[in-house]
């Protein structure tokens, strides 16, 4: 079964961060048990542990050692073989639209796919999306350069 | 006036030379009948030498130098005057000369100077057309070079006119217009390009 990715968990570096978080927690469960079997004192994990919770929740896995090495294995796998997407608007979006936006790509596009979000106040508005193939533009930067001979007909107009 | 006076001179010396002749030939002509002219001439020798002997000698020169000194004085006062006159007369041919020629020097040196003057003027009058020319040739180039530079910055505005609304509308809006407020439009827009979206993902995976 594929694991699916929580909406928190979007891009890259998201599912990186995820990955290392997972993979902290596993080491530390590790040591932990070693820990038991010579009867020491476990020492826990300081590892945050959100991302992991969203992504057993999701999957509906237990929280185990052997489901977190699973878990870390499908991560890699995600993360080596997942399609990305990139898309850029002129401020940060919020995390409520952050998910919106990944829920739309993981519902309509493909469940795995890894959104990026990009920054560039330079378009005003809209946004730009670059998928594997091409790149859509639907800024308002680009929506009033291609409006330039509708600026210089109503300039010519009103001279 | 000097004229009758020389006249008078000349009057009065020939009369004096007449008186002369006169006396010479009276005396010439006592005593000379029947004498050989060698007598005579002995007699006439003797006779003048008793007449005219020395005393009356000295007295004709002496009235002969008065007579002279009269004549001279009186010359000299007709000289003199002649010579007031002459010098007045000088003077005034003087002025009158001395006026004529600085007249002729001053209607030459005025003609000079309107001359100079016209020249200058000339000159004055076609500086003023070259520099008018210059003028209107250098307003026609300014014209002509406003208009070019005119036109110039409409055409960069023209053409650049879109980079300046958005760079006005961007640096305006700022981050007024919310990604919230921005949410239908951009699922609309990527529902409406979804099969594209799609088929990006089969092809480009």
């Amino acid at each position: 079964m594929a694991l699916k990715l929580p909406n928190s968990i979007g891009g890259k570096r998201d599912l990186i961060l995820a990955t290392r978080q997972v993979e902290q927690i596993l080491n530390d469960r590790l040591q932990d048990e070693v820990r038991e079997r010579f009867g020491a004192k476990k020492v826990g994990t300081k590892a945050g542990q959100q991302m992991l919770g969203e992504l057993l929740e999701t999957n509906k896995l237990k929280d185990d050692t052997q489901s977190l090495k699973q878990l870390l294995q499908q991560l890699e796998g995600i993360r080596q073989h997942s399609p990305q997407i990139r898309i850029s608007f002129a401020q940060e979006p919020d995390q409520d639209l952050y998910k919106r936006i990944v829920a739309w790509f993981r519902t309509e596009i493909d469940p795995g796919v890894l959104v990026q979000i990009g920054v560039q106040p330079a378009i005003g508005a809209g946004f730009i999306l670059k998928s594997p193939m091409r790149r859509y533009d639907f800024s308002l930067k680009t929506k009033i350069l291609s409006s330039t001979p509708k600026f210089l007909e109503v300039l010519h107009r009103a001279k | 006036m000097s004229l009758l006076w020389f006249l008078v001179m000349v009057g009065a010396i020939l009369s004096a030379t007449a008186g002369f002749v006169y006396v010479v030939y009276a005396l010439s002509k006592v005593g000379t009948i029947g004498r050989s002219r060698e007598d005579i001439v002995g007699e006439a020798d003797v006779s003048a030498d008793s007449v005219f002997n020395t005393e009356f000698r000295e007295e004709l020169k002496n009235r002969g130098r008065l007579h002279f000194e009269n004549v001279i004085n009186e010359n000299a006062m007709f000289l003199q005057q002649d010579l007031r006159l002459t010098t007045s007369q000088l003077n005034e041919f003087m002025k009158e000369e001395i006026k004529t020629v600085l007249k002729d020097e001053f209607a030459t040196y005025e003609e000079s100077i309107s001359n100079a003057k016209d020249q200058a003027i000339d000159a004055i009058q076609k500086t003023q057309n070259l520099i008018e020319e210059q003028r209107a040739l250098i307003t026609e180039q300014l014209q002509n070079q406003a208009a070019a530079e005119k036109a110039e910055v409409i055409a960069r505005f023209e053409k650049n006119m879109g980079e300046i609304i958005n760079h006005y509308i961007i640096e305006s809006i700022g981050t007024e217009i919310d990604l919230s407020d921005q949410l239908e439009y951009i699922f609309l827009n990527l529902q409406e390009n979804k099969a594209a979206i799609l088929e990006d993902f089969r092809n480009g995976a």
